[in-house]
């Protein structure tokens, strides 16, 4: 049974890639394969929507950390628009929230569909 | 007069959502930050069992909750090969070791104990848990 759902797209000249569910160490393989997907294109902008989330543990974290590092050292960038309190509060507890790009929604981003080739 | 529940998980990779749909059933005994807590205590430490304690999926892993007035005890225990926890603080450079950090910043007191079993409990204050809190960038708890 899968307790993650996934749906990536391009919107507003960014890859987004959405999360809705829960997200511990039984959906670990499928959340790594889904980021390696969507680095996969080595996109500029790749935002992950986690407010479809209901639970994250520090597996989640983990991996957004190590998303978050690859996009630095190519030079992308990994925006995150936060999850529900009992989410976010696992990033806050870590002293994550300035560390990680949290952004309100895609209009910050100063992109358009016009970016999208 | 403390009230006490256990239960006995599978140790495959679905154990920690199972413990946490356990937990659901305190939600009439406990304050919904209390729960939230424990239920991310839980999926951090069963996922340590599972990821550290060599155990095999026919294996089990057990939590035990004591629940008194002021307090809320929580032990999960597996029969792998024990661990010695590290006081590490991680960072951003280093992907591992966030679970235990949580225990440390979420509970009162934990620790780990070895007998046949390897167990690591933990324990939350009921009044320190049950204001809404603000979680700041400071390294000491907010309680």
């Amino acid at each position: 049974m899968n307790r993650l759902n996934f749906r990536t797209e391009q919107r507003d000249g960014a890859t987004v890639l959405e999360l809705q569910g829960e997200m511990d160490i039984s959906e670990g393989d499928r959340f790594q394969q889904e980021l390696f997907t969507a680095e996969r294109e080595e996109p500029p902008v790749l935002v992950l929507d986690l407010r479809g989330l209901t639970f994250l543990d520090s597996t989640g974290l983990r991996m957004v950390l190590e998303a978050d590092s690859r996009a630095r050292k190519a030079n992308r960038r990994l925006a995150i628009i936060p999850g529900p309190e009992v989410v976010h509060r696992v990033f806050l507890i870590a002293m994550l929230d300035k560390r990680l790009d949290f952004i309100d929604d895609l209009s910050v981003l100063g992109l358009d569909d016009a970016d999208q080739a | 007069m403390p009230t006490k529940l256990e239960a006995r998980f599978n140790a495959g990779q679905e154990a920690p959502a199972a413990a946490r749909g356990w937990l659901r059933a305190l939600s009439k005994d406990l304050d919904p930050n209390v729960l939230d807590d424990i239920k991310l205590l839980v999926s951090e430490l069963v996922t340590n069992s599972l990821r550290h304690a060599r155990i095999r999926e026919q294996d089990h892993i057990t939590v035990t909750i004591i629940m008194s007035g002021d307090r809320v005890r929580v032990r999960v225990c597996d029969r792998g090969i024990g661990f010695v926890p590290h006081p590490v603080v991680p960072t951003i450079y280093t992907s591992g070791g966030w679970g235990l950090y949580f225990v440390g910043r979420l509970s009162d007191r934990w620790g780990v104990s070895r007998d046949r079993a390897t167990c690591v409990w933990f324990e939350v204050d009921r009044a320190s848990h049950t204001a809404k809190r603000t979680w700041k960038m400071s390294p000491s708890r907010t309680t």
